[in-house]
């Protein structure tokens, strides 16, 4: 791996690393999800950072070009935070299930009560 | 009427445990009113307090123990309460440090129990205790206020600090950095020593994952809560 493409792919994931560190600083984002985009931003970090690991871990998976395996990183890491964030996605959207059901069942009571004449004695 | 101090009680799964704490917060504390938050759980701890006669709050989905701490702040504010002091539903806290605490809030806005300002029986495994002192002196460094408990679930808040609270008090187990977010908005931490108790029964929720993982958020808010522009202008 020549010097200019290491310390381009060291650029690209400090890069990452700031923008979800900033991105958490301005609430754009909560800390728990900006984790999951530090995490990632550090194992590229560490990956490109290390000549010898990348050489290594190219010579474990037979890959003649070892840079190659940066891109192949790259796309793993993305499909799994990808994959994390359906995961947020789908439970949200069940909490806002759950949400939107509780609303409309506390606004059917609500209208109940507030059709009951005053005198009306409560259920014992 | 309404009572002057709030005793706040976030539950999640705590069937076996909350009535027990709240009969005796009632034993020991009959002047303070009891709220328990019951956080989405997924165990009979519902109908426990359903049939119990004590105030709660149910919340329809899960939002941890900091969401569940601040919907139960909004309702001290909405109530004006003077105080709100917040137990967990385990049973570790003991409620003759309740008063202990009040006292100290003549002198801040909010206090924190600390099992390690004195010695006590209580053991904390070896790992943990060295990530709370690890969370302490970087605590300590950003606040200039000694923080010899940066994880306890033990506070105390006066009426400012429940009305900021209320709306910003942090998610998930945000106990590190709700001392820093207090500090960095002028209302001021101290600390009591507390004699803490192991849970009355059943497992925390907080794994040795979700450790690691409250620990990369503590660092986390660490760096980016002294950033942030305040939420509001101290007063």
């Amino acid at each position: 791996m020549n010097d200019v493409l290491q310390w381009g792919t060291i650029a690209a994931s400090l890069c990452l690393l700031v923008l979800a560190v900033e991105l958490a600083r301005r609430r754009l984002v909560i800390e728990e999800y900006a984790l999951a985009w530090i995490t990632a931003a550090v194992g590229l970090l560490v990956l490109s950072s290390s000549r010898a690991w990348l050489h290594w871990l190219a010579r474990l998976l037979d890959v003649a070009y070892p840079p190659s395996l940066l891109l192949l990183a790259l796309i793993f890491v993305g499909a799994l935070l990808a994959m994390y964030f359906t995961v947020v996605v789908s439970r949200h959207r069940r909490a806002l299930e759950q949400l939107s059901r509780a609303h409309a069942l506390l606004e059917e009571r609500v209208r109940g009560l507030e059709r009951r004449p005053p005198s009306y004695p409560e259920k014992q | 009427m309404t009572a002057s101090v709030l005793v706040l009680i976030p539950a999640f799964n705590e069937a076996d445990n909350v009535l027990h704490v709240v009969a005796e917060v009632r034993a020991g504390l009959p002047d303070c009113d009891v709220l328990v938050v019951d956080d989405a759980s997924t165990d009979h701890t519902g109908r426990v307090l359903e049939s119990s006669g004590a105030a709660y709050l149910r919340l329809p989905v899960r939002l941890g123990v900091g969401g569940a701490v601040r919907a139960g702040l909004c309702y001290g504010l909405t109530r004006g309460y003077r105080a709100a002091v917040r137990l967990d539903a385990d049973g570790q806290h003991p409620v003759e440090a309740v008063e202990p605490m009040l006292a100290a809030l003549e002198q801040g806005d909010a206090v924190r129990g600390s099992r390690y300002l004195s010695p006590s029986s209580y053991v904390t495994p070896p790992t943990r205790r060295l990530g709370q002192r690890f969370l302490s002196a970087l605590l300590s460094l950003l606040t200039d206020t000694p923080a010899s408990d940066p994880t306890s679930g033990l506070w105390a808040f006066s009426p400012r600090a429940i009305e900021f609270l209320a709306e910003h008090h942090p998610s998930g187990y945000a106990e590190p950095e709700l001392a820093l977010l207090l500090e960095r908005h002028a209302l001021r931490v101290t600390e009591v020593a507390v004699k803490m108790r192991r849970r009355r029964s059943g497992e925390s929720t907080l794994t040795f994952a979700w450790s690691l993982v409250a620990a990369a958020r503590a660092l986390l808010a660490f760096v980016v809560v002294p950033l942030r522009p305040l939420a509001r202008p101290p007063p």
